[in-house]
C-alpha cells in the first residue's frame, strides 16, 4: 500500500507542521503579555472547573437549545478521537490495526456510529440556529452580529465532511470485508447497501480514496483551527485551566503594575488576557446578556475582545511599528460598561472581560482622559471622602431625623456596625429608608453603630472607574476608622459597599463577616426579632448585581419576601441572570450616552409585563434608578419601586395598627 | 521660558463655613481646603503652554495656606516641573496684599518670563492678586484672560468680556496674566501619580522676603450670608401644580390673564 502510505505520510506533515509553527506562533504570542500571578494556584479547583466546564460543558447550558447540540458534538468529538487513531493506524500500520487493550469490541463500533450520526445531526442544529440568528436579517440583535459567520459555516463545513468521509470509508470497508466492527456499527452498514452494487475492487478503491480524504479534512480543519475563532477548541481547555477561581466577579483581578503613560493598550495586557483573546469563540453570549449592547450603546464585550485580537494578531503579524500607541478599543466603548458581570457570568469559556475593561480604563484615568463630570467626583471624593460633593461632616446628618441617638461605634462597641454608603447617606430620596431601618433595628433589639464621619465612600466604584489610586485611600482612610471601632459584624445597604468590604478589604486588613441588609432582616426576621403581618403583596425582585452575580447572593431576599408573605413572580432575567439597572461601574456619574433605551427602562418594561404592583429593590442604587425609570415610561399607575426595608417596615405597621385597635 | 504659577488654598465652600467669636475673620480649624478653581485653570493654562512649546512650569503655594502640599504635589503629577513652598513675611496674613509683596519677592530672587495665576479666588473676588503682583514686579499685566499662546517675541492672550466678546493682545515678557478659564478642562491628576509625587518629595521649601508694603486694609467685621428666599416644592397632581404655577406668574405680573 505504497500511495496510501506516501500520500498519507505528506497530509500528515503538512497539516501537522503548518498547524504546529502557528500554535507555537501564537504561544510565544501569549508569552509576550505582562505577568499575571497567581494563576496556577489552587490547582484542586482547576481541575474540577475543567471537568466541569470542559468535559461537562456547564455554561453552555444556560443556553440549552444551542449548548446540548454543542456538549453532544464536543463529546462526539471525544469519541471520535478513537476513529482517528483508527484511521491512522489503517493508513500506516495495517488495514487490520486495533486499538491496543479495547480491539474491535463490537460497544466501540456502536458508540463510533452513533456520535457520528449525532454530530451531523448537532451541525444540523447549528445551521438552523445561525440561519435564525443570522445578523443579516436580525441585526444588531443578533449574537452573532460581529461575529466571523463565513468562517462559522466553513468549520460546519468540515466538521460535516469529516463526518461524510468516515462513515463513507467505513461502509466501503463493510463491503471489502474489512470492517472489523459488526452490525453494532449500524450507520456504516446502512451505507454500505447502496454500495455494494459496485463490487469489492470499485469499494476499496472508494475505501483509500475516502480514507486519505477522512485524513486531509482532518489535517485541513486542524490548520484552519489555528487561524480561525475555532481556535477554542485547543484554547479553551488552557483558559478555564488559567482562568480565576472559583470566577472572575467579586473582587477584582490581578493588578499589574501601573505602566508608563502612554504605553500602547495592548502592551498592558497579560498573558491571560491575551489568552481570552485567542480564546473566544465569537459565540455572542456575553453580546446578547450586555446592558450596554442592549441599550444601543458601543460597547459589547465580544466584539471588545475579538477587537484585542485582531489587534494583536495584526501588530504581531505585521510590523512592530503597528503597536505605536494607537488604541484599538475607543474611549467611549470603555466607559459603557457597568462592569455587571453579565457578559462573564455568560462566557462558556470563562474569558475576563470586566477585568480587562477596569485595566484599560487604569490606563485612561492614568492619562486623564476622564470627562470633567467623572473627574469633578472622584477631585470631591478625594478631598471630601464622599461622592455628593458634600461636606464630609455631613454623612451622618441624617440621624437627625430619628428620636434615638445611633451609637458610634468608635465610642463604643457595638455588635454590628453599619457602613451606610454614600448614596444611602446622602441622598434625600434614600434618607428616609437609612431611618426606617435604623428604626427597625432599633424595635428589634439590634446592638447598631455607625463609623459617622470616620466613614468614607467604599471605593468600590471609584475602583471599577479605573482610579485605582483613590480606592487605595479610600480603603486606607476606611481600614484607619475600622480599627478605631469595636465590633463583630460589619452590615452594608449598598451592595457595591457589600462587594468591595467582603472581597476586597480583607486584603486591608479587614477580618470581621460582612452582610447584606437583606441578610440582617433575614436572620431579624427568621429569629422573630421584628414582628410582622403578612402583607399579601404581588411582587418582583431585582437582584442587584453584585449581590447576585458577583456574590451569589439570591435566596436571602427572596427569604425575606417569603417571610412577609409577599408573593413573588419572578422576571425572565432573574438570580444570575439578572439584568443591570445601569448604573454600576462608575456609569451613574457619567454624562448619558446616546441610547436607544436606557437598561433601567428596559428592566422596568419586563416587570411590568408580569402584572405585579411591586418592584422590589434592594440596592440604593437601582432605587433611585428604577424610581425614576418607572416615571420616563410612564408606568406610575402600573408598578411602584419598594426597597425591602419598606416592605419590612410596612409589615411592621401593620402589626403595630393591629395592636391599636 | 520660565512660566510660575501661584496657586492657593482656600476653604471647600462644600463645608458650612463659620465666623469667629470676633467676627473679623472665618473658622479655620475644622475646615477642609481646596485649591482655587482659577487657579487650577491657570496651571492647566501653563500646562498647555507648556505641552505646545516647552515651557518650564513651577508651582509656587504659601507654607501657612494648608494642605498647601496636596494641592503643590497635585501639580507636580499634572506636569508641573518643580513647585515651591514659601515661607516668610507675615505667615497667617490672609490679605492678598501680603500675599502679592512674598510673591513678588520670591519672584526677585527666582525671575519668571510668565506669572499665570486665577483672575480671582473665592476670598478675591475682586480680583486683586494679578494686578497688585504686576505693580509690585513693575510688569505688564492683563486680567480675565482665556488663553495663552507662545509666540517669538512674548505671547498673545485673549481676554474676556461681557457678552462673549474677546480681545486678543500682544504681550511682552515678563509679565501677569490673571486666568479667567483655561483653553479646556483642567486635566485630572490621578491619585497613585500624586502619591508617587509625594514620595519623591518634589516640593522645595523657599524663605522669600516680602517687598515691601503699603497700607493694608483691616478687617472690621465680616457677616454671614444673608437668607433669600426659599425653594417652594409644588406638591398634588399635574394640575394642581399647573394652577399653583399659573396662578404665581400671574401673582408676578409674569404673564397677564
Amino acid at each position: 500500500m505504497t500511495p496510501r502510505l506516501v500520500i498519507g505520510g505528506l497530509i500528515m506533515l503538512a497539516g501537522l507542521g503548518l498547524a504546529g509553527a502557528r500554535l507555537s506562533w501564537l504561544a510565544r504570542l501569549v508569552r509576550a503579555g505582562q505577568p499575571a500571578p497567581g494563576r496556577l494556584a489552587g490547582v484542586p479547583a482547576r481541575v474540577s472547573a475543567e471537568l466541569a466546564e470542559v468535559l461537562g460543558q456547564r455554561k453552555l447550558f444556560k443556553r440549552w437549545r444551542s449548548g446540548a447540540p454543542h456538549a453532544l458534538v464536543f463529546w462526539g468529538f471525544l469519541i471520535l478521537l478513537f476513529t482517528i487513531i483508527e484511521a491512522l493506524g489503517d493508513t500506516f500500520v495495517s488495514r487490520k490495526f486495533a486499538i491496543p487493550l479495547i480491539g474491535h469490541f463490537w460497544l466501540l463500533g456502536l458508540v463510533e456510529d452513533l456520535f457520528t450520526v449525532i454530530v451531523l445531526a448537532g451541525l444540523a442544529v447549528f445551521t438552523v440556529t445561525r440561519l435564525v440568528e443570522s445578523p443579516r436579517r436580525r441585526g444588531k440583535a443578533s449574537r452573532f452580529y460581529g461575529s466571523h459567520t463565513t468562517a462559522a459555516w466553513l468549520t460546519l463545513g468540515m466538521i460535516a465532511l469529516v463526518m461524510i468521509t468516515l462513515l463513507g470509508y467505513r461502509a466501503a470497508q463493510v463491503n471489502t470485508g474489512d470492517f472489523p466492527y459488526g452490525r453494532a456499527a449500524f450507520a456504516s452498514y446502512a451505507l454500505a447497501a447502496p454500495l455494494r452494487s459496485l463490487g469489492t475492487g470499485a469499494n476499496s478503491v472508494i475505501e483509500t480514496v475516502l480514507l486519505l480524504a477522512n485524513l486531509a479534512v482532518i489535517m485541513g480543519f486542524g490548520v484552519f483551527v489555528t487561524y480561525s475563532k475555532h481556535l477554542h477548541i485547543v484554547m479553551a481547555p488552557l483558559n478555564v485551566a488559567f482562568s480565576r477561581r472559583p470566577r472572575a466577579l467579586g473582587a477584582l483581578g490581578e493588578l499589574p503594575a501601573v505602566s508608563e503613560a502612554g504605553t500602547p493598550q495592548l502592551e498592558l495586557l497579560t498573558w491571560k488576557q491575551r489568552l481570552d483573546t485567542l480564546t473566544c469563540t465569537e459565540c455572542g453570549r456575553c453580546q446578547s446578556a450586555c446592558p450596554a449592547w442592549n441599550s444601543g450603546q458601543p460597547l459589547s464585550p465580544k466584539l471588545l475582545i475579538m477587537g484585542l485580537r485582531d489587534g494583536l494578531l495584526d501588530a504581531a503579524g505585521h510590523s512592530p511599528a503597528a503597536g505605536d500607541g494607537a488604541a484599538v478599543i475607543g474611549r467611549d466603548v470603555l466607559w459603557s460598561c457597568t462592569t455587571c458581570g453579565a457578559c462573564v457570568e455568560q462566557c462558556p469559556v470563562d474569558i475576563e472581560h470586566v477585568d480587562t475593561i477596569v485595566h484599560l480604563r487604569r490606563q485612561l484615568v492614568d492619562s486623564g482622559e476622564l470627562e470633567p463630570a467623572v473627574q469633578q467626583v472622584l477631585q470631591n471624593d478625594a478631598a471630601q471622602g464622599n461622592t455628593f460633593g458634600k461636606s464630609g461632616r455631613m454623612r451622618a446628618r441624617w440621624t437627625k431625623g430619628l428620636d434615638f441617638p445611633v451609637k458610634d461605634a468608635r465610642k463604643e462597641p457595638v455588635r454590628s456596625l453599619w457602613f451606610v454608603g454614600d448614596f444611602a447617606s446622602f441622598d434625600e430620596r434614600l434618607q428616609e429608608l437609612s431611618r426606617s431601618l435604623a428604626r427597625i433595628l432599633r424595635e428589634a433589639g439590634v446592638d447598631f453603630g455607625m463609623l459617622f464621619d470616620g466613614e468614607r465612600d467604599d471605593g468600590n466604584d471609584v475602583r471599577r472607574i479605573g482610579e485605582e489610586g483613590l480606592f487605595q485611600m479610600l480603603a486606607e482612610q476606611n481600614m484607619e476608622s475600622l480599627r478605631a471601632a469595636t465590633f463583630e459584624e460589619i452590615f452594608t445597604t449598598d451592595p457595591h459597599t457589600f462587594n468591595t468590604l467582603r472581597n476586597e478589604y480583607p486584603a486591608f486588613g479587614l477580618d470581621k463577616p460582612v452582610l447584606h441588609y437583606s441578610q440582617l432582616l433575614g436572620r431579624l426576621l427568621t429569629e422573630g426579632a421584628i414582628a410582622v403581618q403578612p402583607l399579601s403583596l404581588r411582587v418582583t425582585y431585582h437582584d442587584p448585581c453584585y449581590l447576585a452575580r458577583h456574590n451569589r447572593l439570591t435566596d436571602p431576599p427572596r427569604q425575606v419576601l417569603a417571610k412577609l408573605g409577599c408573593e413573588l413572580v419572578e422576571m425572565p432575567r432573574n438570580g444570575l441572570n439578572t439584568f443591570c439597572c445601569g448604573a454600576g461601574g462608575g456609569r451613574i456619574w457619567m454624562t448619558e450616552p446616546a441610547q436607544t433605551e436606557r437598561p433601567s427602562e428596559n428592566r422596568i418594561r419586563e416587570a411590568v409585563a408580569l402584572g405585579v404592583d411591586h418592584f422590589v429593590v434592594a440596592c440604593p442604587k437601582d432605587f433611585v434608578m428604577y424610581t425614576d425609570a418607572v416615571k420616563t415610561t410612564g408606568n406610575e399607575d402600573k408598578i411602584t419601586v419598594i426597597d425591602l426595608v419598606q416592605l419590612v417596615d410596612l409589615a411592621r405597621r401593620q402589626v403595630a395598627a393591629l395592636e391599636t385597635v | 521660558m520660565r512660566i510660575v504659577v501661584p496657586i492657593k488654598a482656600v476653604p471647600d465652600l462644600v463645608e458650612e463655613i463659620e465666623l469667629t467669636s470676633d467676627e473679623t475673620d472665618i473658622d479655620r480649624e475644622f475646615l477642609k481646603f481646596v485649591v482655587s478653581e482659577w487657579d487650577a485653570q491657570a496651571l492647566e493654562e501653563a500646562l498647555l503652554v507648556k505641552d505646545a512649546c516647552g515651557a518650564e512650569v513651577v508651582a509656587v503655594g504659601l507654607a501657612s495656606d494648608p494642605d498647601i502640599d496636596q494641592a503643590l504635589y497635585t501639580a507636580i503629577a499634572k506636569g508641573a516641573d518643580a513647585a515651591v513652598r514659601l515661607t516668610g513675611g507675615a505667615a497667617d496674613s490672609v490679605l492678598t496684599s501680603d500675599r502679592a509683596a512674598l510673591l513678588a519677592g520670591y519672584l526677585a530672587t527666582e525671575p519668571a518670563d510668565l506669572v499665570i495665576t486665577g483672575v480671582q479666588a473665592s476670598d478675591d473676588l475682586d480680583g486683586q492678586l494679578p494686578p497688585m503682583l504686576a505693580a509690585y514686579l513693575r510688569q505688564p499685566h492683563v486680567s480675565v484672560v482665556v488663553g495663552v499662546v507662545a509666540t517669538a517675541d512674548g505671547v498673545t492672550v485673549r481676554q474676556e468680556f461681557a457678552g462673549g466678546r474677546v480681545h486678543e493682545l500682544a504681550v511682552r515678557l515678563p509679565a501677569v496674566v490673571g486666568i479667567q478659564a483655561a483653553r479646556q478642562a483642567p486635566r485630572y491628576a490621578p491619585i497613585t501619580r500624586i502619591r508617587q509625587a509625594m514620595q519623591a518629595g518634589g516640593v522645595r521649601e523657599v524663605a522669600a522676603e516680602p517687598a515691601p508694603a503699603g497700607q493694608a486694609p483691616a478687617v472690621r467685621r465680616m457677616y454671614r450670608p444673608e437668607q433669600t428666599s426659599h425653594a417652594q416644592m409644588l406638591t398634588g397632581s399635574a394640575d394642581d401644580v399647573a394652577e399653583a404655577i399659573a396662578g404665581l406668574l400671574r401673582d408676578r405680573g409674569l404673564v397677564k390673564g
